[in-house]
């Protein structure tokens, strides 16, 4: 036997546009904490904080190119697998945010109730967003913590300035999201857009930067020979090094592959995030400078207000606005066109 | 005002026409049966009249809103319970509800009464903190259902209700279609199951290849049926039977002496009488065989698939 309802007390006004909004950001926020996939990218973080920090520990400071230790964390290798691990998290985030609900049938039954479509794209978005920045929170709060564990010290500048680039990380994964979202709204099985995800991420994080490196040596040419001593033959590879690196002419080569390479490397995110941390944890902004303080055994870094670091990186910022907002807005236009079957 | 009026409703994919020209008017209060074989279209129609699939022409307005002008409108007024869908298995009962219920301004201690009723209307009560992906096929329909009613809805659009229930499963949904037909809701179900939809539905409409071939009460469709494949008249006599010559009649077959089965394109029942008193025979027995709903729909799905 069933019961009947009693339903007199529902009031049938829908809530408004932002909590529809919010309301599928939560529960997606929820499914997303829950996913293997994030706690894998949690470890992940996890495991490349402590690395980052303990091999900072280990090795030391190059006191004559950094000043902190915080400052070789961000402007050496180690910092790249966690620029890596943003774009990877953000854009599996987004490939899979519509293709798997389309997939399982559950984005028919969401749209089946009182919210307009773009209030469920701007929900996914948001969603993915919350998610990121609990991971990324969490990152940060590891490598502090990791720090002071392992009594690495850290400055109150170089605290501020890792804090400062908290908002910027979020923006670089909102750009991966954004891409994913494209992706999620393109193909239709989840599968396909994660491979479609990995590829697109394997492109701007790698190939880009190969691609970038081989076209760049075929526009500058081979390297020119400096006037090498007579006794060139025994010199150590060091010794080498240094007379090539001091020779104006092999400056100016290496200079040109530089910049050609920073001019392709202008349309990836992971360029323009990384020149942002490089800006804000103090790196010199010429290549040119770079060469030279390599040459000549000085400090790569400077020191540098908040407002200079700003002022230098404004233009990456833009790039990285307008590289979340292209696809973000693709993404929403196949999706309001799209039938959701 | 109909609860749901489709006016020629075109919907293509790519060169599949998959709802050609359907129109349809279905009354408020009552329960309608979609009936068709799978293919048939019976689901592009439904996502149509949720406004969840754009059609290339064609109308659909629920309870008087354009559902591609007011959608929100017009899903503030419906439930739906999709076929072949699962919830969000990560999450328990009682979340999944919780989150569909947000999409209606309910308060706080208003959702809760709701979604604990409807947890307890489908049987998953005990079960309200268990992650879905835990549940059995059965439970997570039940879920479903629960999910569709979370509004009260006034219109209920069933794809398939029971589709891979248990007995008893099937059976709280039929009494949940029943209890919501005597709150005055309409209740508009696709099935493929003939039996389901005779127990049910006031009305019918069976649609075939994208189109709408029959559509009325039970009755209506089993006369047009006659009417269109001929009256089967059942006749029994006293006396022998004599040979009947009347207008009308295609085929005479004769079981035995006495009783035969008249084959004629229209009811006859009353000349065939006048013609057997002429003749001095009386009548034991004269009868209108009815088809059945399953009559009916196997031969128009076989006629219509003959057409192409």
């Amino acid at each position: 036997m069933v019961t009947v309802l009693n339903t007199s007390y529902y009031n049938r006004e829908v809530g408004g546009e932002n909590v529809q909004a919010i309301n599928i950001a939560m529960k997606d926020f929820e499914i997303n904490v829950r996913t293997k996939k994030f706690q894998i990218v949690i470890a992940l973080f996890a495991m490349i904080s402590l690395g980052m920090v303990y091999s900072s520990k280990k090795l030391g400071v190059s006191a004559s190119l950094y000043k902190t230790p915080f400052q070789m964390l961000f402007l050496s290798g180690f910092s790249n697998a966690f620029n890596y691990s943003i774009a990877l998290l953000s854009i599996l985030l987004g490939a899979t945010a519509i293709s798997e609900e389309v997939e399982k049938r559950t984005l028919r039954l969401v749209a089946s109730k009182p919210v307009y479509k773009d209030e469920i794209l701007f929900g996914k978005l948001l969603g993915g967003l919350l998610t990121l920045s609990v991971a990324f929170a969490l990152f940060y709060i590891l490598t502090l913590a990791f720090a002071l564990i392992l009594g690495v010290p850290i400055t109150p500048h170089d605290l501020g300035m890792f804090l400062i680039t908290f908002p910027f990380s979020v923006l670089y994964g909102l750009v991966f999201l954004a891409l994913g979202l494209l992706i999620s709204t393109s193909i239709k099985r989840s599968k396909n857009a994660i491979i479609m995800a990995i590829f697109m991420f394997a492109f701007f994080s790698f190939l880009l930067s190969m691609i970038a490196g081989i076209v760049a040596f075929a526009v500058a040419g081979l390297p020119p020979i400096p006037d090498l001593p007579e006794n060139a033959a025994n010199l150590s590879e060091e010794e080498l090094q240094e007379i090539f690196l001091k020779d104006p002419g092999y400056q100016e080569w290496l200079s040109e592959v530089a910049s050609t390479t920073e001019k392709i490397l202008y349309v990836s995110p992971n360029y323009h995030y990384q020149e942002i941390i490089r800006m804000f944890f103090g790196g010199k902004p010429q290549i040119s400078e770079i060469v030279s303080a390599f040459v000549y055994n000085q400090s790569i870094v400077e020191d540098r207000s908040i407002e200079e670091s700003l002022s230098l990186t404004w233009r990456n910022l833009v790039v990285l606005v307008v590289m979340f907002l292209l696809p973000f807005a693709l993404a929403y236009v196949r999706f309001m066109k799209a039938d959701l079957r | 005002m109909y609860a749901i009026e489709i006016e020629n409703l075109v919907k293509r994919y790519g060169t599949f026409t998959a709802v050609d020209g359907l129109t349809l008017k279905v009354e408020k209060g009552i329960v309608f049966g979609f009936l068709g074989p799978n293919g048939a279209g019976k689901t592009t129609t439904i996502l149509s009249m949720l406004g969840l699939i754009m059609p290339d022409d064609g109308i659909v307005k629920i309870l008087g809103h354009d559902v591609f002008r007011e959608p929100v409108k017009v899903k503030e007024k419906i439930g739906f319970l999709p076929e072949n869908t699962t919830l969000y298995e990560e999450l328990t009962a009682w979340r999944n509800l919780d989150f569909f219920a947000n999409f209606y301004n309910f308060s706080k201690m208003e959702k809760e009464r709701r979604i604990e009723e409807l947890l307890k209307l489908v049987g998953l009560w005990d079960v309200r903190y268990r992650k879905v992906k835990t549940f059995s096929k059965g439970m997570k329909q039940r879920l479903l259902l629960a999910q569709a009613l979370i509004n009260d809805p006034e219109v209920l659009i069933l794809d398939e209700p029971t589709s891979g229930l248990d007995p008893e499963g099937a059976f709280l949904v039929k009494s949940i279609v029943r209890e919501e037909h005597k709150k005055g809701k309409t209740v508009f179900f696709s099935s493929h199951i003939l039996s389901e939809v005779e127990e049910l539905s006031e009305k019918v409409g069976i649609i075939i290849k994208g189109k709408l071939r029959a559509l009325g009460t039970l009755e209506e469709i089993k006369k047009q049926f006659m009417e269109l494949e001929g009256y089967e008249i059942t006749l029994e006599t006293k006396q022998h039977l004599p040979k009947i010559d009347l207008p009308g009649i295609t085929r005479v077959e004769y079981s035995s002496n006495n009783k035969a089965i008249i084959f004629a394109k229209e009811d006859i029942r009353e000349e065939l009488s006048e013609y057997l008193s002429k003749m001095g025979v009386t009548i034991v027995s004269l009868d209108i065989e009815e088809p059945s709903l399953e009559d009916v729909f196997l031969k128009t799905v076989y006629k219509r698939s003959d057409e192409g």
